[in-house]
């Protein structure tokens, strides 16, 4: 582990670390920007939307890393461009050392046996014409896994009894219209686990249920993670959610990470004036607390028209003119705490 | 059922699972009750249906009643076309063959396919005329019956022992359509237009009873039965019942020919729309699924069929391929796809940003399995509204093909009944009965089918699914058993376990506030989207 | 940021007959049912109240607890089938309750306006947002579009839009913005009352802060009462004055928020307050609460919350309780109550 840490200045992890499954090099997401016809004969300069520029980390098996940031941020779409849901304009994608975004035909489809996603919205997520059963059995169907119909009801069953829903046999021609939201999420988790996948992508996975019932979702996929070893990326805009359960946070902002560690240490010692002010206006249910809250004037700019230098200096408490023309680097504060910005000392 | 309930209980993985026992005498007592009577009643419906349509055209009612009988119970080989059989025959196969290879549990079932598909094969190379050395002999002996009565039986047996290896799934079939049916019930439109509908389609099938077939021979002159003297050119209606709507031209009764215009006008209404939304809803959904230059083909392909000016080109097509209601048929199936094309294109876009499809492509998916197990599902509703004005629309059709002259000469429909009026000169006369009984009549079912076409409408509303909720009725309630699911093992808290109805509404105001569910950011139930504004650009978040 | 502009209109208000009241708004035993075919939703129960002038107001609880139907029972807001049974909306003095379609579209807007839930998404894409905004006031003042687009550039300077945009369709203003544009649009007619229906759920956590903080300063420029409906009672605890929690259509807990949060006593309230994280304390899971909320047709007999309380007792499953006073101005609805002292 000490000789890696030598030859790969950039891992950001702590050195006790267990195997790496992704390993994300200068990672560049970028979506061109429709001109017009007439403006793209006029002007060679072609714009994009700079939804992940340039970032750079590791996930480790095993482990739950969220990845925070408002909207506008690229989470989102880093998450689904380690799915191959959207397509890497540069950089790598390593997963166990091979290159996801190169990954085509049958490498692919037994990738994506491999990586699943949960999305949002439980109301919009799953087919309201299929049943349960149908919904969480198609990924055994489409991918040709089970050779024999018992084999396929077992899995089914099984995956359903595991996400919460028990009896499984009560659920199984039910349509998801006769499910609460958080029922819905668990079929949506079963529909994700049936294929014993090695990691999940979940985007905002609580976000549209109740916060009654929030904690029995996010209960569930740490126990996955603890049973199955499934490596979990959770997608959020909520830094406590993420403080809840994660092991590591990673902190976005237009398209970089700017701030990234474990998730104690980043909440308790942050470093990055982004990550100060957010931390500072998250609500908390205790009218006497008294903190500071460090507002943010405006809001978050553009994803085409990134400002130079440090992409957060027009918003920064903290800039100097040195920010408006360099770029930082990540500043490694501790352990895997790592931090992008030039005020650090 | 109670004992297939219990068993499930034991839950998890390796627990006895659902359908165990397919093969088992006692499975047939686990089709439930509902979808029994469904059965036998469908089966016999369609018995009498295929029946009445193949009734033969020569036995007349004034034969007595035995012969009436006699006539019901034979008819000669070669009333349905022979490739029809095959078809449905390589189908039936298809799906045995598929189900067995599968491994599936249901393994009667599969077989009982596979012999209704012999069965059918049967029937098409006797329908046919016998293959090559053998004949089914003589046209007296009536094979026609007896296969028709078997492949009818057997179908209901293998539906019954679908269902018999399905319980739940046939309960729910049940179910949504009896859902289905309450909610049209009480829609007011809709019942007129589907009362009108049921007297129409009675009238063409039982045709044969109400109209002795050979009055529409060309020599078959009615006579007055008290004074035995031919009516003559355009009489007047008198009490006599085939007088009731006059004479013709000829003096043959316009009322038999009444009656037996509505088999072909309905036919080729009926069979014309469903060639038509098939075509339609496929390029729609082709259209709207597939992005780019792909979408693009489609959507000018439907544009030029959409420019081209239908009467014109059917008239040119009647010409050229020739003037029987099979043409018929075709013609109004290929010109009349468009305006289908376009609906459900623009409903495929909506379906196609939902969550659910990019889980689909997700979960490695292909385009084809997405678009025929998540998009057409999906847009099935506004397909079959959409079917049922068509079916207006292509009546219409058919009838104006018809009345210019196009329609097949050998058959009476409506449209052609209105030709010969008006060729002859009957609205100078005015011989209004020969006018006004095929006009009414087209213009009752094409109203009938709107009617049912907007009742249809309202139907589909998400709000059927919010009805059952604030209703608080499930399908187990249905079935007679409590409506809160039993709790079994030790679940997780939070709802897992327990279905209580009634609860999916947000501060208890059902669905008055809110626009059709589905639309995100506006859940139907408990919960909402928080925390994630919205975002302009793609790519952003 | 923009100088506050206190922009009232020369007075011209009538003098009233004015029933002894609390403050602002006085709202008593507030009844609200909803009328289904299967019979009648108790979606709000005997609700109370009070807000002074100035007092911001938070009505916290789950989806399905009532606290829309309250809010919008104050307006008279509700569809077809909803219709307050009984209780009182004393507002400045007059009873709201008892008032015709035709004496509430007098309040509406003018006296109390409201922020719904999702409002920013409710804004007419087709049609330049200031033009939107200037409607509210062109309807309640008469005054034409030219003299009410003046009125919305300065609402635009008080909330915070560069008063440049008003011509800007609602696509082109971000989340915030448009949510800032509803606030504006609430303040039109110069409201005493705003009520804000979940206001911040849609929004970033930055975002979310910022419009939180212009509320709190609206308030204090504009001598505004607020009342701020939300499940989030961390957005609550740090931006209102008073709280009150419900469920299932009830009253569980009400007072000062550091009377509820500080010490709460009902269960429901205690178990609510675990199921948000505290991000400045110890690490812990949050909490949830087990079971789902009653049905409100059939609502069953004893104490709503009963099958769900972690402290229940015998008499909860058959007893039904009121409020009762522990403090000065918290109330409880439970059986372990018990007034502070005794």
């Amino acid at each position: 582990m000490a000789t890696e840490q030598a030859d790969r200045p950039d891992l950001k992890l702590a050195p006790e670390a267990g195997e790496v499954l992704f390993d994300i090099r200068d990672l560049e997401v970028y979506f061109p920007i429709h001109q017009g016809f007439f403006k793209s004969m006029v002007s060679s300069e072609k714009k994009f939307v700079r939804a992940v520029d340039h970032i750079t980390f590791q996930i480790r098996k095993g482990e739950i890393l969220a990845l925070v940031g408002e909207s506008g941020c690229g989470k989102t779409t880093t998450g689904r461009t380690l799915l191959r849901l959207e397509d890497a304009t540069g950089g790598d994608v390593l997963y166990k050392g091979k290159p996801v975004n190169k990954f085509s035909g049958k490498e692919l489809r037994d990738y994506r046996k491999k990586a699943q996603i949960i999305f949002q919205d439980p109301y919009n997520s799953i087919n309201p014409k299929q049943t349960i059963f149908d919904i969480v059995a198609e990924p055994l169907e489409v991918n040709n896994i089970c050779s024999s119909e018992r084999e396929k009801e077992d899995k089914v069953i099984t995956a359903i009894n595991e996400a919460g829903l028990r009896p499984a046999t009560e659920y199984l021609y039910r349509y998801p219209h006769e499910l609460s939201g958080g029922q819905r999420q668990r079929v949506c988790i079963a529909g994700a686990t049936v294929l014993d996948p090695d990691v999940i992508v979940a985007d905002e996975p609580v976000a549209s249920l109740d916060v009654s019932i929030r904690n029995d979702i996010l209960k569930l996929m740490v126990e996955e993670k603890e049973k199955l070893g499934v490596t979990y990326i959770f997608i959020t805009h909520d830094l406590s959610l993420a403080w809840v359960i994660s092991d590591r946070i990673a902190v976005m902002y237009l398209g970089r990470i700017v701030e990234i560690g474990d998730t104690e240490e980043v909440v308790a010692n942050p470093k990055h004036p982004y990550t100060k002010a957010l931390i500072s206006v998250i609500p908390v249910p205790d009218p006497l607390a008294k903190r500071e809250h460090v507002i943010l004037k405006g809001e978050t700019p553009n994803p085409v028209d990134i400002p130079t230098g440090c992409r957060f200096h027009p918003r920064c408490p903290e800039a100097t003119d040195e920010c408006k023309e360099t770029d930082p680097e990540d500043v490694h504060i501790r352990g895997s705490h790592y931090a992008a910005c030039l005020k650090i000392t | 059922m109670n004992t297939q309930r219990s068993e499930g209980n034991e839950g998890g993985a390796g627990g006895a699972p659902l359908r165990g026992q397919a093969n088992t005498p006692a499975a047939t007592q686990g089709v439930p009750r509902r979808f029994r009577n469904w059965v036998i009643f469908w089966t016999i419906m369609v018995w009498v249906v295929l029946e009445l349509l193949t009734y033969p055209k020569t036995v007349p009612i004034t034969s007595g009643f035995s012969a009436v009988i006699k006539g019901f119970f034979s008819a000669s080989v070669g009333d349905y076309p022979a490739w029809l059989m095959i078809l449905i025959a390589v189908g039936c196969f298809a799906g045995g063959v598929v189900g067995l290879v599968r491994r599936s549990k249901a393994v009667t079932f599969n077989v009982l396919l596979l012999v209704e598909g012999v069965v059918f094969v049967v029937w098409g190379v006797l329908a046919g005329g016998g293959l090559g050395g053998w004949s089914a002999g003589v046209n007296e002996i009536s094979y026609n019956w007896a296969i028709q009565t078997v492949a009818v039986v057997l179908g209901g047996v293998t539906v019954w022992f679908w269902a018999a290896g399905n319980p739940e799934r046939a309960e729910l079939t049940t179910w949504n359509t009896h859902q289905v049916w309450k909610l049209y019930r009480g829609n007011w439109q809709g019942m007129v237009g589907l009362t009108i509908l049921v007297v129409f389609i009675a009238m063409a099938l039982l045709a044969p009873f109400l109209a002795d077939h050979g009055l529409l021979d060309p020599n078959a002159q009615i006579k007055d039965p008290h004074t035995g003297q031919l009516y003559g050119p355009y009489h007047p209606p008198t009490a006599y019942y085939y007088n009731w709507f006059g004479t013709d031209q000829v003096g043959q009764s316009v009322l038999a020919q009444f009656i037996w215009s509505a088999r072909i006008s309905l036919m080729v209404g009926l069979l014309a729309a469903f060639m038509s939304t098939v075509l339609g809803a496929g390029i729609g959904i082709a259209a709207g699924f597939y992005g780019g230059w792909q979408g693009e083909a489609w959507m000018r392909l439907t544009d030029a069929f959409l420019v081209i000016p239908w009467l014109p080109l059917a008239m040119v097509l009647a010409a050229a391929w020739g003037q029987n209601y099979y043409m018929i048929i075709i013609i109004i199936g290929i010109t009349s796809w468009p305006g289908t094309a376009r609906v459900v294109r623009s409903d495929v876009l909506r379906v196609r940003e939902l969550s659910f499809i990019e889980r689909a492509k997700a979960i490695g998916s292909k385009n084809g399995h997405i678009m025929s197990k998540h998009v057409l599902p999906n847009v099935m509703p506004l397909i079959f509204a959409n079917l049922v004005l068509v079916v207006a629309i292509a009546i219409l059709s058919e009838t104006t093909l018809s009345f210019l002259g196009l329609g097949d000469p050998l058959n009476f429909s409506w449209g052609t009944m209105l030709h010969y009026a008006w060729v002859n000169g009957a609205a100078g006369l005015p011989a209004w009965w020969y006018l006004l009984p095929p006009g009414i009549a087209i213009i009752l079912v094409v109203l009938a089918f709107t009617f049912i076409g907007t009742a249809y409408d309202e139907v589909l509303d998400p709000k059927l699914r919010k009805r059952e909720e604030s209703t608080g009725e499930s399908r187990f309630a249905a079935r007679g058993e409590p409506a809160v699911a039993v709790a079994g093992g030790a679940g997780l808290g939070g709802g897992a376990a327990v279905f209580t109805p009634g609860q999916q509404t947000d501060d208890a105001m059902p669905d008055f506030n809110k626009p059709a569910g589905g639309s995100i950011g506006r859940p139907e139930g408990g919960g909402w989207v928080g925390g994630h504004i919205q975002d302009d650009e793609k790519g952003g978040e | 940021m923009a100088q506050a502009t206190k922009a009232k209109p020369a007075s011209d208000k009538k003098p009233v007959e004015r029933i002894e009241h609390e403050g602002l708004l006085d709202v008593r035993g507030l009844t609200t049912y909803f009328k289904l075919g299967v019979g009648d939703v108790r979606a709000v129960q005997d609700v109370s109240f009070t807000l002074k002038p100035g007092e911001s107001l938070g009505l916290a609880g789950e989806s399905g607890c009532g606290k829309t139907t309250a809010a919008l029972s104050l307006l008279k807001l509700l569809p077809e089938n909803g219709r307050i049974v009984s209780g009182e909306i004393l507002f400045d003095g007059k009873n709201l309750a008892k008032r015709t379609e035709y004496g509430m579209s007098k309040i509406r807007w003018k006296e109390i306006s409201i922020i719904f839930q999702g409002a920013m998404n409710a804004l007419n894409p087709v049609k330049e947002t200031g033009k939107q905004i200037a409607e509210p006031i062109q309807l309640h003042e008469g005054l034409s579009e030219k003299t009410a687009m003046v009125r919305v550039r300065e609402l635009f300077d008080l909330v915070g839009i560069n008063p440049k945009r008003v011509m800007d369709f609602p696509h082109q203003l971000s989340g915030g913005m448009r949510q800032r544009a509803m606030i504006a649009m609430a303040l039109a007619c110069n409201p005493k009352l705003v009520i804000g229906d979940e206001p911040t759920t849609a929004l970033d956590v930055m975002v979310q802060a910022q419009i939180l903080e212009l509320i709190g300063r609206l308030r204090r420029e504009l001598d505004l009462s607020f009342i701020l409906i939300s499940h989030d009672l961390s957005v609550m605890a740090e931006t209102c004055d008073k709280g009150v929690v419900m469920y299932a259509g009830e009253v569980v807990e009400s007072g000062t928020t550091a009377d509820i949060f500080n010490d709460a006593q009902h269960p429901y309230t205690k178990q609510l307050i675990r199921s948000f994280p505290n991000i400045h304390e110890k690490r812990e899971m949050v909490r949830s609460i087990k079971g789902d909320p009653p049905n409100l047709i059939n609502p069953p007999a004893g104490c709503f919350f009963c099958p769900r309380c972690d402290e229940r007792v015998p008499e909860c499953e058959t007893e039904h309780f009121g409020l009762t006073e522990v403090a000065t101005g918290h109330f409880v609805r439970c059986v372990h109550a018990r007034p502070k002292g005794v």
